[in-house]
C-alpha cells in the first residue's frame, strides 16, 4: 500500500515555522526599532523563518521516505502523454454514458 | 532615446527566445503540459514564476516604502505556501494523470462528478485571471516609463510586449514559458544584486541604511505603521497562504500536472523557500528609499526611481528589461491559464484542431482587453483583489477533493464558491470599508457557511459521498478497451 504523504505528525513539523511567521507582529523586536547585526530583527528573523521552513521539509522529506516513499517513488506510474489522453476521452465518455455530462 | 531602444530590444529579445521552436504546439495536451515529464529544473523556474514578478519589482519596494519592515508578509507568505504545497502539488499531479487533467477546471469537474461545476470554477477563475493579466501588462509599461521618462515608450512597449507574449504562448504554449522563465529569474536575480550593490556603494553599506532609519524613521523596523499593522499582516498572509497552498490560482496547475514525478515537485518545494530570501532586496531598496526620495513618492515607482539616482544609465536599462522579463513570463502563464479553461472546461466538446483554433482566439482577446485597459489606464488593478479574493474561494473544495473520497456533492461546493465569490465582488466593488482585513478571508466565512448548510440539506435528502467515474489502466485503454469493459 502507498504510504500516505500527509499526516498530523509531519504536519506539526511543518507548522513550527509557519507559526514563527505568524508571531511575527506579537514578538517584542517587532514593537519596538531594534536592529539584529545591523540589520532590523523582523528582516533577520523572516529569513531564519525561510531557512528553518527548509529544514521542517528536509525532515518530513526523510521520514516520508523512510516510512515506504521511496519505494513508492520508484514504483511510480508514470503514462506517456498519449496514453494520458486517451484515460481522458475514456473518462469523459464514461461521465456521457452515466448522464454526469 | 538609447535607453528606449535598448529596453524595446530586450523585449524583443525575450519573446524571440519563447517562440524558439521549430516545432509549433499543435495538440492542446503538449501545448498546456508538454509531455507530462518536467525535470526538476524546469519545474522550478516555472513553478517559481510567482516569487519574483512585477509585484516583487513594484510592488514590495512600494510597501516597505509605505509601511517599513511589515511588507515581509511576503516573505512569509511565499514560504508559507511551500510547506503547503509540499504536500499538495503531488496529490495534484497524481490525480492530473490518472484522470487525464489539463486544468483546474478539468479536476472540480471529475472529481465531483459535474460538468457544470467545472464550468462556474472556470468561468470566475478565467474572469479572476484578467485584471492579474492587465496588472502585468500595466506593471511593464510603468517600467519602462520610468526607466526611460517616455509615456510614448511605455505605450508602445506594451504593445509589443503583448504581441511577443500571445505569440510565444500561441507558438510554444508551456515550453516556451518554461524557456523565458529561466531567463526571467537569472535576469531578475542579476537585477536585485546590482540594485543592492548600488546601494551598498551609495550608502557604504547596508548596515548603515539601517542605522540611519532607526534614526530618522524607527517606526519603519517596526509593525506599528498605520495601515500595515498587525490584523494586515496576518490576515494578508493567511489568505495568501490559504490560496496558495492549495494551488488556487488556475494558471498555477500546468507546471504542477507537467512535472516528471512527485518527487520532482516535493524536492522543488523543499527547497523554494529559499528563493525568498531574494525579496529581502526590493524591502531593503524601499527601506532605504525612505532616506533619499521625497515622502510623497508613488509606492510603485520607488524602486526604479531609486535604480535612477544610484545607478548609472545602461545599468537602469538592464533592471528595467529584467522588470519587463518579470511580467512578461506571469502574462504568458495567465494566458494560458484563461484560455485553457474557457477552451476546455467552458466551451467544451470540440475536434481536436477547432480546438486549438479556439484556444487561439481566446488568447488573442483576453491579450487584447488586457492591453486595451492598459492603455486607457483603466484602473482594474484595483480589480486585483478579485483576483486573489475570488480565487481563495476555491480553497475549500479543493481540500475536500483532495481525499481519497469525495464526501461533499458537487451543489453544495458551487453554491459556496458563488457565495464567497460574490462577497468578495460586493465588498470590491461597494466600496464597504473593512479596514486592514483581507476581504477573500472575509468571504471564505459565508463560504463555509453555505458549503455546511447546503451539505446537511443535501445529506437530509438522501445524498451519498461522491462515487468516482470508474476508470480505466492506462493499458487497457490503449488495447481499446471499452467504456463498458471499464466499468
Amino acid at each position: 500500500m502507498k504510504p500516505r504523504l500527509f499526516t498530523l505528525g509531519r504536519l506539526a513539523i511543518v507548522s513550527v515555522p509557519a507559526l514563527g511567521f505568524f508571531a511575527i507582529p506579537f514578538l517584542p523586536f517587532a514593537q519596538e526599532p531594534v536592529l539584529w547585526l545591523g540589520l532590523p530583527a523582523v528582516l533577520v528573523w523572516s529569513a531564519l523563518m525561510v531557512l528553518l521552513s527548509v529544514v521542517a521539509l528536509q525532515i518530513v522529506e526523510v521520514l516520508y521516505l523512510r516510512a515506504g516513499g521511496r519505494e513508492a517513488d520508484q514504483q511510480e506510474e508514470r503514462f506517456a502523454t498519449q496514453q494520458i489522453e486517451q484515460i481522458r476521452a475514456a473518462r469523459i465518455a464514461a461521465e456521457e454514458s452515466e448522464g454526469v455530462r | 532615446m538609447t535607453l528606449s531602444i535598448m529596453i524595446v530590444v530586450g523585449i524583443v529579445l525575450i519573446g524571440a527566445l519563447g517562440v524558439a521552436s521549430r516545432r509549433r504546439q499543435k495538440s492542446m495536451s503538449t501545448w498546456t503540459v508538454g509531455e507530462r515529464s518536467n525535470p526538476k529544473w524546469t519545474s522550478w523556474f516555472l513553478q517559481a514564476g510567482e516569487s519574483l514578478t512585477t509585484f516583487s519589482f513594484l510592488g514590495l519596494a512600494g510597501i516597505a516604502f509605505g509601511g517599513g519592515v511589515s511588507a515581509t508578509f511576503a516573505v512569509a507568505y511565499l514560504t508559507i505556501s511551500w510547506l503547503g504545497l509540499y504536500f499538495v502539488a503531488p496529490r495534484i499531479r497524481e490525480f492530473g494523470q490518472r484522470r487525464g487533467y489539463l486544468t483546474m477546471g478539468d479536476f472540480f469537474e471529475d472529481r465531483f462528478r459535474s460538468r457544470w461545476l467545472g464550468r462556474v470554477v472556470s468561468v470566475i477563475g478565467a474572469l479572476a485571471l484578467i485584471p492579474y493579466l492587465q496588472l502585468q501588462i500595466t506593471g511593464l509599461g510603468l517600467i519602462v516609463e520610468l526607466a526611460t521618462g517616455s509615456e510614448s515608450a511605455r505605450g508602445l512597449s506594451m504593445v509589443i510586449a503583448s504581441i511577443l507574449v500571445a505569440l510565444f504562448v500561441a507558438w510554444s504554449g508551456l515550453k516556451g514559458i518554461a524557456r523565458v522563465a529561466i531567463l526571467k529569474d537569472i535576469m531578475m536575480v542579476v537585477a536585485m544584486v546590482v540594485i543592492a550593490a548600488g546601494l551598498m556603494i551609495s550608502f557604504g553599506g547596508i548596515p548603515e541604511i539601517f542605522a540611519q532609519i532607526a534614526r530618522e524613521a524607527p517606526v519603519l523596523l517596526t509593525m506599528q505603521v498605520d495601515g500595515y499593522d498587525p490584523v494586515f499582516f496576518i490576515t494578508a498572509t493567511l489568505v495568501t497562504v490559504i490560496g496558495s497552498s492549495f494551488n488556487t490560482l488556475p494558471h498555477l496547475w500546468p507546471p504542477v500536472l507537467a512535472a516528471k514525478s512527485a518527487e520532482v515537485l516535493r524536492s522543488n518545494a523543499k527547497w523554494l523557500p529559499i528563493y525568498q530570501l531574494v525579496l529581502f532586496l526590493p524591502v531593503t531598496v524601499g527601506l532605504a528609499a525612505v532616506l533619499v526620495l521625497p515622502e510623497d513618492t508613488t509606492g510603485n515607482t520607488v524602486l526604479l526611481t531609486m535604480s535612477g539616482v544610484i545607478l548609472p544609465d545602461w545599468l537602469v536599462g538592464i533592471v528595467a528589461i529584467a522588470g519587463a522579463s518579470a511580467a512578461m513570463v506571469p502574462a504568458s502563464a495567465i494566458v494560458m491559464g484563461i484560455s485553457t479553461l474557457i477552451t476546455r472546461n467552458v466551451i467544451g466538446s470540440m475536434t481536436p484542431s477547432r480546438q486549438m483554433t479556439v484556444n487561439y482566439a481566446v488568447i488573442v482577446v483576453a491579450i487584447g482587453l488586457a492591453l486595451a485597459f492598459g492603455l486607457v489606464r483603466s484602473d482594474i488593478g484595483a480589480l486585483l483583489l478579485l483576483t486573489y479574493g475570488c480565487t481563495t474561494q476555491f480553497a475549500p473544495a479543493i481540500a475536500i477533493a483532495l481525499a481519497d473520497r469525495v464526501r461533499v456533492g458537487a451543489w453544495p461546493v458551487g453554491l459556496s464558491i458563488v457565495a464567497g465569490s460574490l462577497t468578495v465582488a460586493v465588498i470590491t466593488f461597494a466600496g464597504i470599508p473593512i479596514g486592514s482585513w483581507d476581504s477573500g478571508l472575509i468571504a471564505l466565512a459565508p463560504n463555509l457557511i453555505v458549503l455546511v448548510v447546503a451539505e446537511a440539506i443535501r445529506r437530509a435528502r438522501g445524498g451519498r459521498d461522491v462515487e468516482q467515474v470508474a476508470m480505466p489502466s492506462p493499458d487497457r485503454v490503449a488495447a481499446g478497451g471499452s467504456v463498458s469493459a471499464l466499468s
